[in-house]
């Protein structure tokens, strides 16, 4: 379809009630998956962005195994991840580039209580997100002392050992870890102060990797680290409650910038100060308020690194009012929003402000049918931008639950925050005298329509299940085609790019899936996911092919004994195709595959609780059988590894 | 292949029921030999090792955490010999043949790790360490009521690139004695 309309999108999918590790709440929504605190633990994850390896409706991707970038089923594909981060209903302004990674949030993860993930329309963080959300919620101060320590340590197999000294030795695998997070919390009646920290690094040696990485951080090699720090301070009063929340990161990473078709080496920090807080106003009115500066620093590292510095400093400030009356619950708020930007360029629009004003009405009435409407209306830079969503619920059955949703998104293009976005505000950084870079027009506005039809059983039974179809449509979407080369001497890639303006495409799929409990101690979950192009031009046809078209992961978790607990994650994901890389294959002579693979992957892993559940000890196997397991062409295998974790908590 | 002699059965091999998770410790001690010929013994004689564990009665079965060294001498003068210990941990069930003899058999795993001996070696990478996995069965005699003897025969496998097989025989002692009240509460 060559629609020039806002896309009109269907989504059909199908999802299973508690599918996945995570375990969904019996007041959760049919279309919001919840990790538990403990499945992180069962699962072993070493870094926060892991957990996107957990969701069951989002495909999680990786150049690298640290950076862990992922989009929502039915999402635009290739396009940048718009979803949004909230800790303790804090939004966080994680997004550098167009790339979120997760990593740069430097919660401990001891700290962690749960994380909620939702695709389809959701008021959050002053807006009405219709991208994605995670929120982490942090376990809620309390009065006393409570501290927690959180370590890990892996390796990939397949070192050399003691091989290494005899003609029979191979390179050296890839080092994960050490990883260390930290927390200290103490509260006393009404209010409460936690604090923690952070640190990580990886060590990379796939050659697939290892080259482009090392040319691009010059001398200092490709090891990276990860800092950072947490803070939080709440106060409780009997009208309400106030937290304040620091966050401080830095993380040396590797920055994929598509028009360069390489990874630019830098050091990445960010900062949030945030406040936010309840007030209530009246028996059934609430009052919330947030306010909040950050600021993401990136800056290029290592001597044959391309100069490069960026600084985005984003300040918030946003108010709610939350009321019911009878039946009607109502909310409405608004949100300011201003963007300063600094380079080592000069940037022609360097300042925006965005005014968002939003709402919901529901009707909860005492049938079965509970419908809501949201809206949101952006003002920035002269333009209007909408968001809308139409849901309802219903109990078709006892225990049963039936979600419907139907959305429509044009966004300002200020919320572009892409390199493309940059680059139409004025960022010269693309008239880089290497870069054969041609645009077919001038940046569009990306809209998006949507519905999602879901039905899942939500009580407590033996077999709960979750269906769901999902069809999205886009219009305006900003692609780029390249044909890359590679570049011998750095690793890298180069070749002229074709940016497409105005692209559309439509998506269909559907989600779906089954949590099987076994006895009070055993739990399996299966949950399969298929989405695909159906109408489009070439561009978003091409794009699309680069997102599996079919995805399944099933868990097992089974506590045999008291304080022990053993867990299996399986999972499938379909091949893809890369476009962009048909001529590097048959430069490289097939080193570097436009196709990527299907593989079938498996985790295992165990752990034993001490000292009533204030020691844990974890060991896991990923990848158990050395499937080829690689996301995208030019990207590291993950080969198989063993991680040993261990945790300490005082409550 | 090798058999190797163990000590240390967390299931009480004397007729009496399984005691209670942790209820019990077995401190035990036990001489391997590695019999096996692959790439490995083409560059290094392990020789005769060590291994120290200690073995506790689970909810169903043992559980056992150990160390095992072995010096690897080196065949040839252009191999460095090296000092290798296997630090793992496990699990294996007992089937009682007699009265005080039984048989058990589990798996382990854990940490393979290499400390080479030349000084030549720079010290950042003097070591070096990988994840091993293994099988063990093995027969075990109650001598009294505290004291154990056992034989067995286990097999690691070092997930090296160039894997590592080694298949050891063993003998070994040990010690049964009721575990102290705080570390029962600790490990439950």
């Amino acid at each position: 379809m060559a629609s020039r309309l806002p896309a009109l999108t269907l989504a059909l999918g199908c999802a299973l009630v508690g599918s996945g590790a995570a375990q969904e709440r019996a007041d959760s929504t049919v279309l919001t998956q919840v990790i538990e605190g403990h499945t992180l633990r069962q699962s072993g994850v070493v870094r926060i962005a892991d957990l996107l390896t957990l969701l069951d409706d989002w495909d999680p991707a990786t150049i690298d195994e640290l950076t862990w970038q992922a989009q929502p089923a039915g999402a635009a594909p290739l396009a940048d991840a718009r979803w949004m981060v909230l800790v303790d209903g804090q939004r966080l302004e994680l997004d550098l580039f167009g790339t979120t990674s997760l990593n740069r949030l430097p919660l401990p993860l001891g700290i962690i209580e749960r994380v909620e993930v939702t695709r389809t329309p959701l008021i959050a963080g002053g807006d009405l997100a219709t991208y994605g959300v995670i929120q982490f919620h942090t376990i809620e101060g309390s009065r006393g002392l409570r501290a927690g320590l959180w370590g890990t340590t892996g390796s990939e197999i397949n070192d050399p050992g003691p091989f290494a000294v005899t003609p029979r030795a191979t390179p050296n695998v890839d080092r994960i870890g050490n990883d260390l997070s930290g927390d200290v919390a103490y509260g006393g009646r009404g209010w409460s102060v936690a604090g923690g920290l952070r640190f990580g690094r990886h060590n990379f040696t796939d050659p697939a990797i290892v080259t482009r990485y090392g040319s691009a951080a010059g001398e200092l090699g490709v090891k990276v680290t990860l800092a950072g720090g947490w803070g939080r301070a709440g106060v409780r009063t009997a009208r309400g409650r106030h937290d304040l929340l620091v966050l401080r990161s830095r993380l040396d990473d590797h920055l994929p910038l598509d028009p360069f078709a390489s990874e630019l080496a830098v050091r990445e920090q960010f900062t949030h100060v945030g406040a936010s807080g309840t007030l209530d106003a009246g028996r059934r009115t609430a009052i919330s308020y947030t306010a909040s500066w950050s600021a993401s620093d990136a800056g290029a590292r290592g001597s044959t690194a391309m100069p490069f510095a960026w600084r985005a400093e984003v300040a918030a400030l946003g108010g709610e009012v939350a009321a019911s009356a009878g039946s009607l619950s109502l909310t409405s708020g608004a949100r300011v929003r201003r963007i300063a930007v600094s380079a080592d360029r000069p940037i022609e629009d360097d300042r925006l402000l965005l005014g968002t004003v939003y709402g919901s009405a529901t009707i909860a009435r005492a049938g079965p049918v509970a419908p809501v409407l949201r809206g949101a209306l952006t003002l920035a830079e002269g333009e209007a931008g909408v968001a809308a969503a139409l849901g309802s619920r219903w109990r078709p059955a006892p225990g049963w639950l039936a979600q419907g949703e139907l959305s429509y998104t044009r966004a300002v293009r200020a919320v572009d925050n892409s390199v493309w976005g940059w680059a139409h505000r004025g960022d010269p950084l693309l008239t880089d005298p290497g870069l054969s870079i041609t645009q077919n027009g001038p940046l569009r506005r990306l809209s998006a329509a949507g519905a999602d039809l879901a039905l899942g059983r939500t009580a407590e039974a033996l077999v709960n299940v979750r269906f769901t179809v999902l069809w999205r449509g886009y219009g305006g979407v900003t692609s780029t085609r390249q044909e890359l080369a590679p570049v011998p001497i750095t690793g890298t890639f180069a070749g002229p790019t074709e940016v497409v303006t105005d692209g559309s495409g439509q998506i269909l799929g559907g989600l779906g899936g089954a949590a099987v409990r076994l006895g009070r101690r055993s739990r399996v979950t299966v949950a399969y996911r298929v989405a695909g192009a159906i109408e489009g031009d070439d561009v978003f046809r091409a794009a699309a092919a680069t997102v599996p078209v079919h995805a399944l992961r099933s868990t097992v978790a089974v506590t045999p004994a008291p304080g022990l607990d053993l867990w299996g994650m399986m999972t499938w994901r379909s091949s893809t195709t890369w476009e962009d890389y048909t001529g590097v294959e048959a430069v490289t002579a097939g080193a570097y595959r436009a196709r990527v693979p299907g593989w079938v992957n498996l985790d295992l892993a165990v752990q034993k609780w001490f000292w009533h559940r204030r020691l844990r000890l974890h060991a896991g196997f990923r990848n158990v059988f050395g499937a080829t397991v690689r996301y995208h062409p030019v990207g590291a295998e993950l080969g198989s590894r063993f991680l040993l974790q261990g945790e300490v908590a005082y409550r | 292949m090798a058999a190797a002699l163990t000590i240390g059965t967390a299931i009480p091999s004397d007729g009496r029921a399984q005691t209670g998770p942790f209820e019990s410790i077995d401190l035990s001690v036990r001489v391997a030999s590695d019999v096996n010929h692959a790439t490995f013994h083409d560059f290094w004689d392990p020789g005769v090792g060590v291994e120290a564990s200690l073995g506790f009665p689970f909810y169903a079965g043992a559980l056992r955490i150990g160390v095992q060294q072995f010096h690897n001498d080196p065949i040839g003068v252009t191999t460095v010999g090296f000092r290798s210990r296997y630090f793992h941990g496990g699990w294996d069930g007992g089937l009682r043949l007699a009265p005080r003899l039984t048989w058990r058999t589990g798996v382990h795993a854990g940490l393979y790790h290499v400390w080479f001996d030349a000084d030549t070696i720079p010290e950042f990478s003097r070591s070096e360490s990988e994840f091993a996995i293994g099988g063990r069965s093995l027969l075990e005699y109650v001598l009294g009521s505290r004291w154990l003897l056992g034989a067995s025969a286990d097999y690691q496998l070092v997930l090296t690139h160039e894997r590592i097989h080694r298949v050891m025989l063993g003998v070994g002692v040990g010690y049964r004695f009721p575990s102290p009240g705080w570390l029962r509460d600790f490990l439950r």
